[in-house]
């Protein structure tokens, strides 16, 4: 059936025409930002968990290696530091590691020897209570005092370098998002000022009956509002779907996948990424209008 | 109403399009600018419109010297004034009736409270059964009824309008006319620029004539 051209039209014609900035140039360029927005900050989170990950794992270990001291019988040593470490509060569980465990440990290192021939130190893996706080000062101290030839290793230098590394990645995803959040309020300045020159004459006619330039902004921002909402999530559902594709299809055995997998718990974070497309569009064409309407 | 006061307007490095020009309109006076093209005629509406600012001499309107008022309290002043452009400026993506309405759409008041105000001015016009056709599917005519429907819609205190009786016949010429001076009436203040000799016949009305920039001052002095 023809619609007559005539008729009243179901909703009043918003006052600033469509078309003449390019939108849909826009629209691709804010669906990419927001693509990679989403992967990067899916790196942001994937270090900090990364990070805790690590912490967690590594925190959770310690090692108690005992050496021959004079004056005091290894195995007085070996049951002495157990005796400590058993009493002490932080302490889940402490284990002396067999011969054969440390043979083991030390075989790329030494080769096939025979260790009977080596003194070898006796290694006590220690299980963390991580509800628990630790005093690793204190238990030195009475470690020292049971077994001179002790030597407690809570790997906190490892953990420092692990962590300093992953808030670096953490750091750079959050300086590469504010970096893509200035290219897409670029991307929306040249679109305004396009649709802004293309409609001059409605712009003229609206200030010139009185429109406050609070008023005309009102008219451009809802627009660009949302444009960059729907880009948002084009460009948020793109990056899904290239998770799911990686995840699938991709050889990602070397990466420490599961940390760096997005989680349900993170969709919060990335549900935000159309919602601030949507604002950035907003508020910049909002100050452009303004900007423009300056110079008028 | 209106008060100029040896006001000199140039665009730019340019020459002065107005010099030294001094008049005053009354408060509820009907005024016809006339003078032959290329004197001056649409820059002094300009600077009635308040969509130029004088290069110098002093402009007062509603009781404010415009020199002095802040560019931010300009638009609730431009509200006040109704203005049909020669070239008509209708927005050709809205509607008749939404050309009419948007002064008062700007005012932010909702359609419930004008749309029978909107509705009742353009069958005023003639352009009742037109109502929703969009301004590229208009004559000329049509577009002018419309132009001077939106200007008065909002009962501004001033109206000016630009050659308002070009592009219709002499009948709907005098119909406007009949509406102008029905306005002018009820309080309005009116002023018209216009060639058209018989236009200003069917009125008693004073005449500002304008002469390369200048009020002329023989004939501008005789508020006929």
């Amino acid at each position: 059936m023809d619609v007559n051209p005539e008729a009243r039209p179901v909703k009043p014609t918003p006052l600033f025409p469509r078309g003449g900035g390019g939108e849909g140039a826009l629209f691709g360029v804010m669906a990419i930002m927001s693509f990679l927005a989403c992967l990067t900050l899916a790196l942001a989170l994937g270090a900090a968990r990364l990070a805790h990950a690590w912490e967690r794992g590594l925190s959770g270990e310690a090692t108690v290696q005992i050496v021959e001291s004079e004056g005091v019988a290894m195995e007085a040593q070996v049951e002495g530091a157990l005796g400590v470490l058993r009493a002490t509060p932080g302490v889940a569980a402490a284990r002396r590691l067999s011969a054969a465990e440390s043979a083991e440990l030390l075989r790329p290192w030494l080769g096939d020897v025979d260790l009977a021939a080596v003194p070898v130190p006796v290694l006590i893996a220690v299980t963390l209570d991580a509800s628990v706080a630790l005093d690793s000062a204190a238990l030195r101290a009475e470690l020292a005092r049971v077994a001179p030839g002790s030597s407690f290793d809570d790997h906190s230098r490892w953990n420092e370098g692990l962590t300093a590394a992953s808030a670096t990645i953490g750091w750079s995803a959050y300086a590469i998002l504010t970096l893509i959040a200035l290219a897409a309020a670029a991307s929306v300045i040249f679109a305004v000022r396009a649709a802004l020159m293309a409609h001059r004459d409605v712009v003229d006619v609206l200030h010139r009956t009185g429109a406050r330039p609070g008023f005309i902004a009102g008219q451009v921002q809802g627009r660009f509002f949302r444009l960059g909402g729907e880009a948002g999530l084009v460009g948020l559902a793109g990056a899904a779907l290239f998770v799911v594709a990686i995840a699938a299809f991709g050889s990602t055995e070397a990466l420490p996948l599961p940390a760096l997998t997005p989680t349900w718990g993170d969709a919060v974070w990335f549900a935000l990424v159309p919602a601030a497309a949507a604002l950035i569009a907003m508020l910049t064409a909002r100050l452009e209008v303004a900007r423009f309407l300056a110079r008028a | 109403m209106i008060r100029f006061d040896n006001v000199g307007m140039r665009y730019g490095g340019g020459p002065e399009v107005l010099r030294d020009v001094s008049f005053e309109l009354p408060e509820g006076s009907l005024t016809f600018l006339t003078g032959p093209s290329g004197a001056g005629k649409t820059t002094l509406l300009k600077l009635i419109s308040l969509a130029e600012r004088a290069t110098r001499g002093t402009v007062s309107m509603f009781g404010r010297d415009l020199g002095a008022t802040p560019r931010a309290e300009l638009p609730a002043l431009r509200r006040r004034i109704g203005v049909v452009f020669q070239d008509f400026r209708l927005l050709d993506h809205l509607t008749a009736y939404e050309n009419v309405a948007l002064p008062l759409r700007i005012l932010g008041r909702p359609e419930r409270e004008w749309r029978g105000d909107v509705e009742e001015i353009v069958n005023w016009v003639g352009l009742g059964e037109r109502m929703h056709a969009r301004p590229p599917t208009l004559s000329g005519g049509e577009k002018q009824r419309i132009a001077i429907a939106r200007a008065v819609v909002s009962r501004p205190p001033l109206l000016i309008a630009d050659e308002p009786t070009g592009s219709v016949d002499p009948d709907m010429g005098a119909r406007l006319m009949r509406l102008f001076i029905e306005l002018n009436k009820l309080g309005t203040s009116v002023l018209i620029a216009t060639h058209d000799r018989s236009l200003i016949e069917t009125a008693d009305a004073r005449e500002l004539r304008l002469f390369a920039g200048r009020i002329n001052q023989a004939a501008g002095a005789r508020w006929t």
